[in-house]
């Protein structure tokens, strides 16, 4: 916290008031995180019933507020499975999606960066183009192009996300090693004998890695987002997984007389994500005082 | 300008030579192409000679120049499933994209110009607080359940607009509000920053000490010049209008290229899903081409770098 404390004490109590606020915001980010993380690690313990258990008896039971019976607090979907407890075990594989594409992309798009950030050699060139080419293709139209190509399902969902996240990280640290590669003490390292390895892994990486870890923070909500969004249309997660964009697809056809199928999973990610940008935006504040505003 | 706009459209044309480039080496992932080209129940025989006739015997870079050839004559095969031209199928269908997109857009800058320059004018005030976290949950909801949402209070409870469909202005308003949030939160925040930044500027404090009314000093003077960098996040942005186009169209069921795409993929019709990619990233980059010559033209320092 001591970095907090010197950035709160100059000037008047004006920005010591800000800090606490910003630090303020920041936790309600953390609290909403935290809140899906503890969901999905202990969903066996927290969900009532089984997620993927069908109940034909009582299919489209209305949830608490409405039905006054506490056996399904947010109702059943068409099948006569429990929302929250799918909305529970949903959590599991929101995170674990997102977190591996967030790993694929950074590890990807890292090496690639560093490679031609500090060995240039028509490399940097090579990888400059290829990152042109890639975001001047919408990246659904993207995911779309290479679901076509492997299919519909989990590991490639998170394939088309991760291998297409890569651009953002390149861009970002091959930037950064421009900027550090002539600075004195990365010369001096150089002069001094030291490997390329131990030059990059030593002195370049530890000053670029706090903008590693902005961009996966704020990167990780948008990767969730749109891997709910390609389950939604079909094309991620396969049923009966509880997935929560293949939830609100799945109260589609009861819609009508079933708002809560869809719209609670809709909610959940809603929550999540905002969870993750809240804190990103925080962290960012917090790493980088630079770019507050 | 000249040396700027022969440059930029050199690399526009760099690029969209990438894009059909990364399509076929995309095609090329799945092992055997052929296989993406054909209906599932093709015999062994029908896919060996489709593959002759393809040119998929022959060595890679020789099937890379047929397909170039291919491209150029916008000839990139039929479609599996309704027959005739793939790339006429999807350029039929682009228009009621454009026009959802460009509607969207129209609403996102409606919503999101006054709350930036008002959240800026403002800031730290209730008005910027409230409008922050619009901006912020705009970002964060997901396109489809916003959709749906809309559709549930809009047209099944209130019954104000139609749930699907592609008619007049009335179709478009639901679709059009679920595409425009997202980019109107992203163009708030920015605008909103750009706005804080500029109103702290000398010649801003100048224009307040010349005694000029408040009107003049924030459209003359601070709005002009944030316009700029906005601009260029309006190519981004239609790019992301795009993107979402495709799950916009398929909640509301609106017979755009999107759906087309989607469907052509669940129907495993290769040939539609790669001239909607390679439409896609021609719209796109001809976008980016505009706005960029657009932002050289209001800014004459970027022609020099």
């Amino acid at each position: 916290m001591s970095t907090v404390a010197a950035v709160a004490r100059p000037a008047s109590g004006r920005p010591r008031l800000w800090i606490i606020r910003r630090n303020a915001t920041g936790l309600a980010g953390l609290v909403l995180v935290v809140g899906v993380v503890v969901a999905a690690v202990f969903a066996p313990v927290i969900a009532p019933h089984n997620p993927v258990d069908q109940d034909i008896m009582n299919r489209l039971a209305p949830p608490v507020w409405d039905s006054h019976d506490w056996s399904w607090i947010l109702g059943t979907d068409a099948l006569g499975r429990d929302v929250l407890s799918r909305i529970v075990y949903g959590a599991r594989v929101s995170l674990f999606i997102g977190m591996t594409v967030v790993a694929i992309s950074a590890t990807v798009g890292v090496t690639l960066g560093l490679a031609a950030g500090y060995y240039g050699r028509g490399l940097d060139m090579a990888l400059m183009r290829l990152t042109d080419v890639q975001l001047a293709m919408p990246t659904t139209v993207l995911y779309l192009a290479v679901i076509a190509v492997l299919g519909p399902g989990l590991r490639n969902l998170i394939l088309a996300l991760g291998f297409t996240g890569w651009v953002e990280y390149a861009r970002l640290v091959y930037g950064q090693v421009l900027a550090t590669k002539h600075r004195q003490f990365i010369e001096a390292a150089g002069a001094l004998g030291a490997s390329d390895r131990r030059v990059i892994m030593k002195h370049v990486v530890p000053n670029i890695v706090s903008s590693i870890i902005i961009m996966s923070s704020l990167q990780l909500g948008r990767k969730i987002l749109e891997a709910a969004g390609l389950s939604f249309l079909g094309l991620g997660v396969q049923p009966p997984t509880p997935d929560w964009g293949i939830m609100v697809s799945e109260g589609l056809d009861s819609l009508e007389r079933a708002w809560w199928v869809s719209t609670l999973p809709g909610l959940a990610i809603l929550v999540l994500v905002l969870g993750t940008n809240i804190f990103g935006d925080w962290l960012r504040d917090y790493l980088d005082p630079q770019m507050r505003r | 300008m000249l040396g700027y706009t022969v440059r930029r459209i050199a690399f526009s044309l760099f690029v969209v030579f990438g894009v059909v480039t990364l399509v076929f080496f995309l095609s090329r992932l799945s092992g055997d192409p052929a296989l993406l080209y054909l209906p599932e129940q093709a015999t062994p025989q029908q896919i060996a000679a489709f593959r002759h006739q393809l040119g998929l015997d022959r060595p890679l870079i020789m099937q890379y120049v047929m397909y170039l050839d291919q491209a150029v004559h916008l000839n990139l095969g039929d479609s599996l499933r309704h027959g005739g031209s793939a790339a006429r199928l999807v350029f039929g269908r682009m228009n009621a994209t454009l026009e959802l997109a460009a509607f969207a857009f129209v609403i996102s800058l409606t919503i999101s110009v006054p709350m930036g320059i008002l959240s800026a004018i403002y800031k730290d005030s209730l008005v910027d607080a409230a409008a922050r976290v619009l901006a912020l949950i705009g970002q964060c909801t997901p396109i489809f359940w916003l959709g749906i949402v809309l559709i549930l209070v809009f047209a099944v409870r209130l019954h104000l607009f139609p749930t699907s469909g592609r008619g007049g202005l009335t179709h478009l308003v639901l679709p059009g509000v679920t595409l425009g949030t997202y980019s109107a939160g992203f163009v708030m925040r920015i605008l909103r920053a750009e706005v804080i930044t500029i109103l702290g500027h000398d010649y801003v404090r100048t224009a307040w000490a010349k005694g000029l009314r408040k009107p003049r000093v924030y459209i003359r003077h601070v709005l002009k010049n944030a316009g700029i960098p906005v601009l260029t996040l309006v190519g981004l942005q239609l790019g992301y209008l795009l993107s979402g186009a495709v799950i916009t169209e398929f909640v509301f069921a609106y017979p755009g290229m999107g759906r087309l795409a989607l469907a052509a993929i669940l129907e495993r019709d290769f040939p539609v899903v790669q001239v909607f990619a390679i439409f896609s990233g021609c719209i796109m980059t001809t976008l980016n081409l505009a706005v960029d010559l657009l932002y050289a033209w209001f800014d004459p320092r970027i022609r020099l770098t």
